[in-house]
């Protein structure tokens, strides 16, 4: 009787084992980018896909050695039914976990098929919403076909490049498939997406090109994408997207450049800004007068470059600079607004600002919200403290002045 | 029937038996209603459960040590009422076994085990809540303990990691529904407060029963608080518009933690503590619903029969009677119903009519143990 027992729970564990979802790694096509296309009223979807054996064993690629990536599409009615076209002509299933960006072309955001998009995200566990989202001129699936130098996986350097550009420049956003999400369902429904291009001549997108010092195009981060109602509404330049950036309060760390004295066009100074933060207060008037914003905007920097002759020992002159990069901070934010202003396209938050603030007179303004927006008067101060000169208190330049002078 | 549990035993076992479900249902029916509001739902909601689990923690202080429920009413004022409340009881507890199960494996299937057949989850499943119901309430206590124990830092840890992706303004603007509202979107966590009535089962398995009132208020306050954060992580996170649309917000969030690119995906790790928890408070129900039907009616021959009988009943029913995964109506509207008579007004009533009838009168005690 016990050996019975003990023979039923041996055949039991048999049930444990999950047989029916284990997943072999040789029989998964590990995407590494998505693009998602949009042509007429069918979808177009673009993987790049990695080849494992590649991966693993060739950190360093050698000239004519395999790719490690390989980039196909397929076209359906759906999303889900296009992905699922590629049973057709691939060997293994294609596998979204460890997806790292989605592509969408310039096409599919003015048709408005994001919300399409952001369903099936959230809809499957399959699909992470952690996946970084760019949008790119013309088909994304170029972007996939593109190759990097210094990543071997391109969709990974992708990522990577528009993280450290959000930690050290942070013009443009990291966007997210949750964020773009929150920023779509927000009180203005407007949302941005920084874009990606191939700067430069050819594409590269065979081993033999990459086999040089130079290669004879790159990706490269361009402009932000303005989407209204989940629509492409307009771009922003790198220098207005630093503008909004500061009013999203989303400025971590960047480098602004200068004159040396106010008004000098040549810039021949440069800070890197630490330390941002901005702070939005809306002042409603009355009834008809377009609303104030009151923005204070809070910074600290050092001094990485000059070739002006001020003497940096000097408090006045450290003020000057100050209250220089002040005028520069304003002047950057005031561009950036005044262009999403005309898009009327809120994507600084003043909507959930407003509502947050005086929810009875937001539920009274919201309906025609972009054409209040369109007539917001902004007010920004700016407090920048410059907290360190570098290394060095005197320009080169006025070092040697100095010397022919003695 | 020896009593075992001390009230710390006890006060998990009251968090486990309504943690797991409530976790995942809370945010997205609260937010619901009341959007940015959760949290003010939930306070309110959570103490009308402190009333709550006073009540019946008084009511189940007056148990023998030792004395199953059924039995003890049995030997009271009430005990004319004891076949039907035992029995009631039992199917109640059946009830949220069953319906949690399908739930559970609802769940497992959605987010990781998605070709698996269902009925093979379930089937495992039952054999797991067969085994802890054999074993007694003793080992599910102990495990329930340390389960808690462990909860405690996992979930600190979580709100740190996300700590940098939360923006507290999503709470603004405060009361912004009005308070009829407000009250309405605090019923459904309320059916799932009042969960804490299984201390009525619990209480004669204490080594000190009169504990039970503080174990189920401590209980209570366990839950609101892990809710409440979970809420408020949820819209800090999210904001209120999104949790709204997502089925299990609570397992989203943890899927958002990324420490560079050495600390991701790690809603496994979530999810399998998870699933010991949703373990506890199955095989808790599975075991109220056997005990109650052997001390309500008797049975004169050993548990193992009747728990192979209910565990087969349990797997077929959860296995045929869902046509459909998305049972939102059933699992919220009726469920809170069925939730706020079995776990408040049944045994309020039975603590009204006992108090009214003078209580327990004196007896002959005894012990089925």
């Amino acid at each position: 009787m016990k050996q019975g027992v003990k023979l039923l729970a041996l055949l039991l564990l048999l049930s444990l084992t999950g047989c029916w979802d284990r997943t072999e790694l040789n029989e998964l096509s590990i995407t590494s980018a998505t693009a998602i296309d949009r042509k007429d009223d069918r979808w177009i979807v673009s993987y790049q896909v990695l080849i494992p054996s590649v991966v693993s064993g060739a950190m360093g690629m050698k000239g004519g050695a395999q790719l490690p990536i390989t980039v196909y599409s397929t076209e359906g009615p759906t999303i889900r039914e296009t992905i699922y076209q590629s049973t057709l002509e691939s060997p293994r299933t294609l596998f979204f976990s460890h997806n790292r960006v989605v592509i969408i072309g310039e096409e599919l955001a003015k048709s408005g098929g994001l919300e399409e998009l952001i369903d099936v995200y959230f809809r499957n566990s399959d699909s992470r919403e952690t996946v970084a989202v760019l949008i790119t001129k013309g088909e994304g699936r170029r972007i996939l076909e593109q190759l990097m130098q210094i990543q071997i996986i391109p969709g990974d350097g992708i990522r990577e490049t528009i993280r450290t550009e959000r930690k050290d420049f942070s013009a443009l956003p990291f966007i997210n498939m949750y964020k773009l999400a929150m920023e779509m369902t927000s009180e203005a429904k407007n949302a941005v997406i920084p874009e990606i291009y191939i700067s430069g001549g050819a594409p590269v997108t065979s081993a033999d090109q990459m086999n040089k010092t130079t290669m004879t195009s790159k990706l490269k981060l361009g402009r932000l994408a303005v989407l209204r109602e989940g629509r492409l509404a307009g771009w922003l330049e790198i220098k207005q997207a630093l503008g909004a950036n500061f009013l999203r309060n989303q400025v971590k760390s960047t480098v602004m450049s200068l004159g040396c004295g106010k008004g000098e066009s040549s810039k021949e100074s440069a800070i890197k800004i630490i330390n941002a933060s901005t702070r939005v207060k809306p002042v409603l008037q009355g009834e008809g007068e377009p609303i104030r914003m009151k923005v204070d905007i809070k910074a600290e920097g050092t001094l990485l470059e000059t070739n002006c002759k001020a003497d940096l020992d000097k408090p006045d002159t450290i003020k000057g600079i100050e209250k220089q990069l002040e005028g520069e901070i304003s002047e950057v934010v005031r561009n950036g607004f005044e262009e999403t202003q005309k898009l009327k396209a809120d994507i600084v938050g003043f909507a959930d600002l407003i509502h947050r603030k005086h929810p009875k007179q937001w539920k009274k303004m919201k309906a025609d919200w972009p054409e209040r927006y369109s007539q917001i008067q902004l007010e920004t101060k700016v407090d920048f403290t410059l907290k360190r000169l570098g290394l060095t208190s005197k320009s080169f330049k006025k070092m040697i002045e100095e010397g022919d002078d003695s | 029937m020896t009593p075992s549990l001390t009230k710390a035993q006890c006060t998990a076992l009251v968090v486990m038996v309504i943690s797991p479900t409530a976790l995942l249902i809370v945010p997205k029916t609260v937010m619901g209603y009341v959007a940015q509001d959760a949290w003010i739902s939930l306070i309110l909601s959570a103490c009308a459960a402190f009333i709550a689990a006073w009540m019946l923690g008084r009511f189940a202080a007056e148990a023998k040590s030792g004395v199953p429920f059924p039995k003890w009413l049995n030997e009271s004022s009430v005990r004319y009422l004891s076949p039907v409340a035992g029995l009631l009881l039992a199917a109640y507890y059946y009830s949220v076994a069953s319906t949690s199960l399908h739930e559970f494996t609802t769940f497992i299937s959605v987010e990781v085990l998605g070709t698996t057949p269902k009925i093979v989850l379930k089937g495992v499943a039952v054999l797991v809540l067969m085994y802890a119901a054999a074993k007694g309430i003793a080992p599910i206590a102990r495990i329930s303990f340390l389960v808690l124990a462990a909860s405690g830092p996992l979930f600190l840890l979580s709100t740190l990691l996300l700590l940098n992706i939360m923006n507290w303004h999503k709470i603004l603007p405060i009361a912004d529904h009005a308070w009829n509202r407000i009250l309405l979107g605090g019923i459904t966590p309320l059916g799932w407060f009042s969960e804490v009535a299984i201390v009525l089962l619990l209480a004669p398995h204490m080594l000190r029963p009169k504990e039970v009132t503080s174990s189920a208020v401590w209980g209570v306050a366990l839950v609101g608080i892990e809710l409440t954060v979970t809420v408020l992580q949820a819209l800090f996170v999210f904001g209120p518009n999104l949790v709204q649309s997502m089925e299990y917000s609570s397992f989203e969030l943890v899927g958002l933690i990324e420490v560079g690119n050495f600390i991701e995906r790690v809603e496994a790790f979530f999810f399998a503590f998870w699933m010991m928890t949703a373990f506890l408070k199955l095989s808790l129900f599975f075991y109220g619903a056997i005990h109650l039907l052997e001390t309500t009616l008797k049975l004169p021959f050993s548990r193992s029969p009747l728990l192979v009988a209910m565990g087969m009943l349990l797997w077929l029913d959860t296995a045929f009677s869902w046509p459909h995964d998305m049972n939102q109506d059933l699992t919220t509207n009726t469920n809170t119903v069925v939730l706020l008579v079995f776990n408040l007004a049944l045994p309020i009533a039975l603590a009204a009519l006992y108090w009214l009838a003078g209580g327990t009168k004196p007896s002959k005690g005894g012990s089925d143990a």
